[in-house]
């Protein structure tokens, strides 16, 4: 099983290493990786160390539409995911595949027969 | 002999394509008065890019719906409807035309745009609410004679009569191929319609009489393009009109501008299984399980599951704890609604993250 870490509302799972592959996502202009920003608090789930993230869809292919982040690959010592409101998750040197939480909409809601 | 004409875009070229997606999605969602000179200048010409001399008038409404009653009183003396020659007509020949000009490569660097490409879910929601209001307006006929005389070609209703321009899918990525890629012999004839989306809201073109809208002067969305506003109408526009909309569900006013009456007891006796679920949304999960909506299914080690059932529907959220601790101490509690099939907290936890429950096994979780 893979090794699995849960940061808030992102999950990260190590994945068998791999060169990255289809687009290749920038850090800022600061350096920093940002896994994910949040959508009402402003908070963000980044990464200041040195990693490659990119995102591949044919390396997500059974991940829900909209659930995949990307990949983060960390190559020559450690990297840490920091956020202001959860405890830093560090991260050994391999391939990480990030995906979001969701939660049932109000357009999912559907009536049930039993 | 291939008819490609584009097989990619040029660096130059695809440098422009954001330029366009901003411009565009700017359009759908604007609240800004529009130049009314030009929309009917547009008019004009989109007229004459159907072969239809232009009409004898063109009258503005506010809004939809007072433009649905305009169109209603006008008793036939605006001939018939012409949306299918000067809209419908037009853009179809147009997208096939740039569709067999243009490579797979184009298309892939089109869609790497959704922002020019799609269009936003908000825009269908207005359009569902317009139509909803105003499907039942009909032209009345000219006269009691009327009423025996055989159904009219062109006497259509008001949804297939008339024209959303901000839910217009192709007009943005035509205009980006007339002005940037040099196809223009296969879009010249949008002029006139882009003319007009860039200043008015909706159209419903008859042969004598063209009518248009302004603006919407409130649009409101969530981070997602979904029609939403917690604190007013959703959308509205100068005639008053109004809808009400929560995470892209309309929604009854009252819902919105009176949430105190949101309560379980109200929530039960909600109808619409979407209507429902906004009403738990804006009450919030937490209060609604405090206050006994729904009952207590099971906990482990990831959190609580809780459920409730009404007579053709189910509802259920999972009950999770912070992995890290506040300031103070105290670790909060989040409530996540998950489909009201699930067994176990796991089950509901691995649902949220799209994965079976097996397989949902954090080794940390902060």
């Amino acid at each position: 099983m893979n090794e699995m870490f849960a940061q808030g509302d992102l999950l990260i799972e190590r994945v068998a290493d791999v060169a990255p592959t289809g687009t290749i996502l920038a850090p800022d202009v600061n350096g920093t990786t940002v896994l994910a920003e949040g959508e009402v608090t402003g908070h963000r789930h980044a990464i200041y160390d040195r990693v490659t993230m990119f995102r591949d869809d044919a390396l997500a292919r059974e991940i829900p539409a909209g659930l995949y982040v990307g990949h983060v690959k960390v190559a020559g010592g450690s990297a840490v995911i920091h956020h202001q409101e959860h405890a830093p998750i560090n991260l050994t040197e391999g391939t990480y595949r990030v995906r979001r939480q969701r939660e049932l909409e109000p357009k999912d809601a559907v009536l049930v027969s039993d | 002999m291939s008819l490609i004409e584009l097989a990619r875009l040029s660096d130059a070229q695809q440098a422009r394509l954001g330029a366009y997606a901003e411009r565009w999605a700017g359009l759908r969602s604007s609240t800004a008065a529009g130049d009314r000179h030009a929309a009917e200048a547009g008019v004009v010409k989109a007229y004459a890019a159907a072969g239809l001399p232009p009409p004898r008038e063109v009258v503005w409404a506010a809004g939809p719906r007072e433009m649905a009653e305009l169109w209603s009183r006008s008793r036939g003396t605006a001939g018939d409807s012409v949306r299918s020659l000067v809209i419908d007509h037009i853009c179809r020949k147009a997208e096939a035309a740039v569709d067999r000009a243009v490579g797979l490569a184009v298309r892939v660097s089109l869609a790497s745009e959704p922002r020019l490409s799609r269009v936003p879910p908000f825009c269908a929601s207005i359009d569902e609410a317009v139509l909803r209001d105003c499907e039942r307006v009909r032209p009345l006929r000219a006269s009691l004679l009327g009423l025996f005389a055989p159904r009219r070609r062109g006497l259509l209703s008001f949804a297939a009569s008339s024209f959303a321009l901000h839910s217009a899918p192709s007009l943005g990525p035509l205009e980006f191929f007339h002005d940037v890629c040099g196809l223009q012999r296969q879009t010249q004839t949008l002029a006139g319609l882009w003319q007009v989306a860039r200043n008015a809201g909706w159209m419903l073109p008859h042969r004598d009489v063209c009518w248009l809208t302004d603006r919407p002067h409130v649009l409101r969305q969530d981070a997602r393009g979904r029609l939403h506003a917690a604190d007013g109408p959703a959308v509205a526009y100068r005639d008053q009109w109004a809808a009400y909309a929560w995470k892209g569900v309309l929604v009854p006013r009252w819902i919105i501008e009176r949430p105190e009456l949101v309560t379980v007891r109200t929530i039960a006796a909600a109808q619409d299984p979407q209507i429902r679920r906004c009403m738990i949304d804006i009450l919030t999960p937490e209060r609604f399980i405090a206050q006994g909506g729904a009952y207590r299914v099971c906990q482990d080690e990831t959190g609580v599951l809780w459920r409730q059932r009404w007579r053709w529907e189910a509802w259920a959220a999972v009950e999770v704890v912070n992995g890290t601790a506040e300031p103070d101490g105290t670790q909060k509690h989040y409530f996540l609604q998950v489909p009201a099939n699930m067994r176990t907290p796991r089950e509901a936890v691995a649902w949220t993250y799209g994965l079976p429950e097996q397989r949902y096994r954090p080794v940390v979780r902060t």
